[in-house]
């Protein structure tokens, strides 16, 4: 049987606005108010349904290219804060290359790079200049993609302030199935 | 801005739904801050693994003042006309009337609003420093008169603040401007002529209200010369990452070592609003006068590029019809804005310490976009928990303009 959670969304939404909606008291505008972010946010999740899955492969993806970048960097990491990040780095890569690999696997990969590279990056604050530049480019530049995505997925809720000149989404889905590999899309 | 937090796994953040004292300690020791900002956020964090935010009635909040205002008014009083105020995010907001008999004014019949803290607010900020405030400013630019306050919850669930409903709107009901974008509130040109002369003056009357001889109990004053100012901004936005997060987004580390490696000194201690931007003041749509400003729980005693570098931020305004001018706050070409304020207050805009507080405004909205909203929205700690869901959604343009800052810089 097909997954029809993106039905139920839609019939979620109509039951809101149909019949709760109506039968609220025009005395209590918080209800109204709430009720109308409710159904916004149903409808949010209905346009990005189908591509929650995709999402936790791209993110890993995204935190894995940061957490390269920044092992590529010759620092003066801690033995054990360079093994750390590598070990990141491996888990992080199985899970991506793994067939059928689940959403909490690849959300728990992202985040255990996202904490690797955090503790880098403030370690990084006691460098010197020259050491501690580097590092903090690699993290400014490897974070345009993941912006960039994160406006195209959050664009529904129409708080972007110049809309159009975000990417479809599905571009970046393209980018990144066909490579492996974080590019601009 | 990954997922992880979101999905029912555990993480190490997870801690946060109740934090130990020992964690509470380790916050204020790495983040030392202003007085009123610690109590605060200590205050949250001791209460954060209560019980979650229950909807208070109308009936419930007219007993709360009932109660208070037994205490504080001589003679007979009466409540009626008692309704909810929408829009708010931070605050619960009840309007209602009052009878009663003024000491000042005799006899007297006053539309007042009681503004009450949810269980955990996206903004932890304090009601005395609210009140004192709205008193300073009094006369000084339009706000609303502050009446009474409930600092610890005595008599309300929560802190509360009384003062009186200001009439007006925060945007036009229309503008047939034509298209423009942005999330800036769009006044069109006929309002803009008529607000701007004002929104400029009354920043630069905030910002030079002489406050040698005043003293706040809410507030610290930062040392001229040193960046003790800045620093106590900067702790307060890095104490809230910690406290408040669900996830990792290393940007926001590159901003917080940037930011503690250029800490500015205070040229000039300022009353700063805090908040000032359209949206957060009222009105007259007539007339184009301005009734009020609002929203002053952000305000302190600071640094003015902190507020300048506000109003100024991108999501606060929108392009013009052409696409070619910035209004600042759907008001005034940033230029002239500058500008004019420099005109209005006699003080200097300082692009050093302009960007300074550029990025430290972006870090900030980011915490309060990913860290804070998200940790109440789990936790179901207020009214407003689906509208904080929804405010990730303007994480992302603002880390936008961070990471551009930081790119010229890093």
């Amino acid at each position: 049987m097909a997954d029809v959670t993106e039905n139920g969304l839609r019939a979620a939404v109509k039951a809101l606005t149909d019949v709760v909606a109506p039968a609220l008291s025009a005395t209590d505008p918080l209800a109204h108010e709430q009720l109308k972010l409710v159904v916004d946010y149903l409808q949010f999740v209905r346009s990005r349904l189908d591509f929650l899955y995709q999402r936790d492969r791209f993110e890993l993806d995204q935190h894995l290219s940061m957490a390269r970048a920044l092992e590529s960097i010759d620092a003066p990491w801690p033995a054990a804060a360079a093994e750390a990040l590598e070990a990141a780095i491996q888990t992080g890569a199985a899970a991506l290359m793994a067939p059928g690999t689940s959403a909490i696997a690849l959300k728990a990969a992202s985040a255990a790079l996202a904490a690797e590279v955090r503790a880098r990056v403030r370690e990084a604050a006691s460098f010197d200049a020259k050491l501690r530049a580097p590092i903090e480019r690699a993290i400014v530049h490897a974070s345009e993609q993941r912006i960039a995505f994160e406006r195209a997925w959050y664009l529904p809720l129409g708080l972007d302030p110049v809309p159009g000149e975000v990417a479809p989404l599905a571009s970046f889905f393209a980018a990144n199935s066909s490579s492996g590999a974080a590019r601009a899309p | 801005m990954n997922a992880t937090a979101g999905s029912g796994a555990a993480t190490e953040f997870d801690i946060l739904d109740n934090p130990p004292a020992a964690f509470i300690e380790e916050m204020r020791r790495r983040f030392p801050t202003e007085r009123e900002t610690d109590l605060l956020l200590v205050r949250k964090m001791q209460r954060r693994g209560g019980p979650p935010y229950r909807r208070a009635t109308l009936e419930m909040l007219s007993a709360c003042l009932k109660r208070m205002l037994t205490g504080k008014i001589t003679g007979e009083f009466e409540i009626s006309e008692q309704t909810w105020f929408t829009g708010g995010v931070s605050k619960i907001q009840m309007g209602f009337t009052l009878r009663w008999n003024d000491p000042l004014r005799g006899p007297a019949r006053d539309r007042l609003v009681v503004r009450m803290d949810p269980a955990e607010s996206s903004n932890t900020t304090s009601r005395l420093r609210e009140y004192e405030l709205l008193g300073a400013f009094d006369g000084v630019v339009p706000v609303p008169r502050v009446f009474w306050l409930d600092p610890d919850g005595r008599w309300f669930p929560e802190p509360a603040l009384l003062y009186a409903y200001a009439p007006g709107v925060t945007k036009p009901r229309t503008t047939g401007t034509g298209k423009v974008s942005g999330l800036g509130t769009v006044f069109g040109p006929e309002l803009r002529k008529l607000l701007a002369p004002q929104f400029i003056p009354h920043l630069a009357a905030i910002h030079t209200l002489d406050i040698s001889n005043r003293t706040f109990t809410s507030m610290d004053r930062p040392a001229l010369g040193s960046t003790q100012s800045a620093l106590w901004q900067l702790n307060r936005a890095r104490r809230l990452w910690e406290e408040d997060r669900g996830e990792d987004f290393p940007l926001m580390e590159v901003a917080a070592n940037w930011l503690a490696r250029n800490l500015p000194t205070l040229d000039r201690a300022s009353v700063v609003h805090g908040d000032y931007r359209s949206g957060n003041f009222l009105f007259d749509e007539a007339s184009g006068e301005i009734n009020a400003w609002l929203d002053w729980e952000r305000g302190h005693i600071g640094d003015r590029h902190r507020d300048l570098a506000w109003t100024t931020q991108s999501t606060m305004g929108h392009y013009s019809e052409d696409g070619k001018t910035y209004f600042v706050c759907g008001l005034v070409p940033q230029d002239e804005f500058y500008r004019r304020y420099e005109e209005a207050s006699g003080l200097s805009v300082d692009p050093e310490r302009l960007v300074f507080y550029q990025i430290l405004n972006c870090y900030q909205i980011i915490v309060s976009a990913i860290a804070t909203a998200y940790r109440i929205a789990r936790l179901g700690k207020s009214h407003q928990d689906v509208l904080l869901a929804r405010v990730k959604g303007i994480a992302p343009a603002v880390a936008l303009d961070l990471s551009r800052l930081l790119k010229e810089r890093v």
